[in-house]
């Protein structure tokens, strides 16, 4: 399996997106998809490698910023010494 | 012997993409379906027929060239925008809850804002059309769907572009019972079958002399706005309208049924009755009325039509 993005950033998200050869998928998800179907589609439209993003990357969450609490910053610690 | 790789016409893709750059290639972010298109590169090679004593053309040198043609495809409201982002005007987005209104009111400018790349795989051959403007589009009604032919001129094509990888929404036309017409705005009327309007730019081709080939950009030239509709002939008050030169706005709404947020709506602010054709044609026949009409700028300069398009997509158009 190899994972595939559906990410267009002009549709709305939530919202079906057809891609011919591939299926029917929401957008601003990612989806598991069989290699075989994938290679298929490659060379169906003559790509040297499989697309894995159909539109855009999706954007990574952001980490998040350290708390300031005594307990936060012990459970940091903790995981550093493991 | 293998059978010949040739795919049919359902096979091909059109997508387009806002060039950041105007002329320079970008691939496209959207694609859609369309029912006909007839975009050519256009080049006019320059034969050497010369006194070398032969009475044969000699060879042939290379002459200006653009790409031009023609999309006909159904009035989708989530694809308009992108071509009114490349039509001479100016397009204002509003965001509401959980849709945009574009609107797109004509400007006078000889040269457009804004260029599109349009791409287009035939056969699994890439044809990468950039500067794209709109010189012309009609909207009209085809046994009950709303539909829209553009005409497009290019500058360039560009060819290190790749098959892109197409996708699509799911959006879907307007149809019978999503109509409403408003002659004048505000009076509803319901005695038309026939519905066609026509916005020409009068596009012009500009070659300069240049180190490479394409053209220079397209300027637009005269705008030419028409409206026709087939009415059934009930009155002369649309005749008198004609005769005494008579201005009336006009508006036209698409809507789909129960989904507000999906429109699109083409309104001529002051438009003349340019000819009204009634006639007895048959004895079974109903008697009915042609009335074509002119769009013409308001007095206080407004412009000569507006189009409101109700959409989920959001186009970029900043």
């Amino acid at each position: 399996m190899t994972k595939i993005t559906v990410n267009l950033p002009n549709r709305p998200k939530g919202s079906m997106v057809g891609i011919p050869g591939l299926g029917r998928f929401e957008n601003g998800k990612e989806y598991d998809v069989d290699d075989k179907v994938l290679r298929r589609h490659a060379q169906r439209k003559g790509y040297m490698q499989p697309k894995t993003v159909f539109g855009e990357p999706l954007k990574k969450a952001a980490p998040k910023p350290p708390e300031t609490t005594e307990s936060a910053t012990q459970t940091t610690k903790e995981e550093g010494e493991s | 012997m293998a059978a010949p790789q040739v795919d049919i016409g359902a096979s091909g893709v059109i997508g387009v993409a806002i060039e950041s750059e105007q002329g320079v290639y970008e691939e496209p972010n959207k694609f859609f379906p369309i029912r006909s298109e007839s975009i050519q590169w256009e080049q006019e090679n320059i034969p050497r027929r010369v006194i070398r004593g032969t009475a044969d053309v000699i060879g042939m040198v290379r002459g200006d060239g653009h790409p031009e043609g023609s999309v006909d495809m159904e009035a989708l409201d989530d694809v308009l925008p992108y071509w009114l982002a490349a039509a001479r005007g100016e397009m204002t987005k509003e965001e509401n809850t959980d849709y945009f209104t574009y609107t797109f009111t004509p400007s006078s400018r000889a040269v457009p804002d804004r260029t599109l790349s349009v791409t287009l795989v035939r056969n699994e051959q890439v044809f990468a059309y950039t500067g794209m403007v709109v010189g012309s589009m009609e909207f009209s009604i085809d046994d009950g769907m709303l539909v829209l032919d553009v005409t497009l001129m290019g500058r360039d094509e560009d060819d290190s572009a790749e098959v892109p990888s197409e996708t699509f929404g799911e959006d879907w036309p307007f149809g019978a019972g999503s109509y409403t017409i408003e002659i004048p705005t505000g009076t509803v009327v319901e005695d038309t079958d026939e519905f066609t309007l026509t916005i020409d730019e009068n596009a012009e081709v500009q070659y300069r002399l240049l180190d490479r080939t394409g053209a220079a950009f397209i300027a637009f030239g005269d705008r030419d706005v028409t409206a026709s509709v087939e009415r059934d002939f009930k009155d002369k008050s649309v005749y008198d309208d004609f005769r005494d030169v008579t201005s009336r706005s006009l508006k036209f709404r698409a809507e789909q049924d129960g989904e507000e947020e999906r429109f699109i709506e083409i309104e001529l602010n002051r438009a003349f009755v340019e000819s009204h054709e009634v006639s007895l044609d048959d004895t079974g026949d109903l008697i009915r009325a042609s009335v074509e009409y002119t769009g013409t700028d308001t007095e206080d300069g407004e412009g000569s039509y507006v189009i409101r398009v109700g959409t989920t997509e959001d186009v970029d158009v900043e």
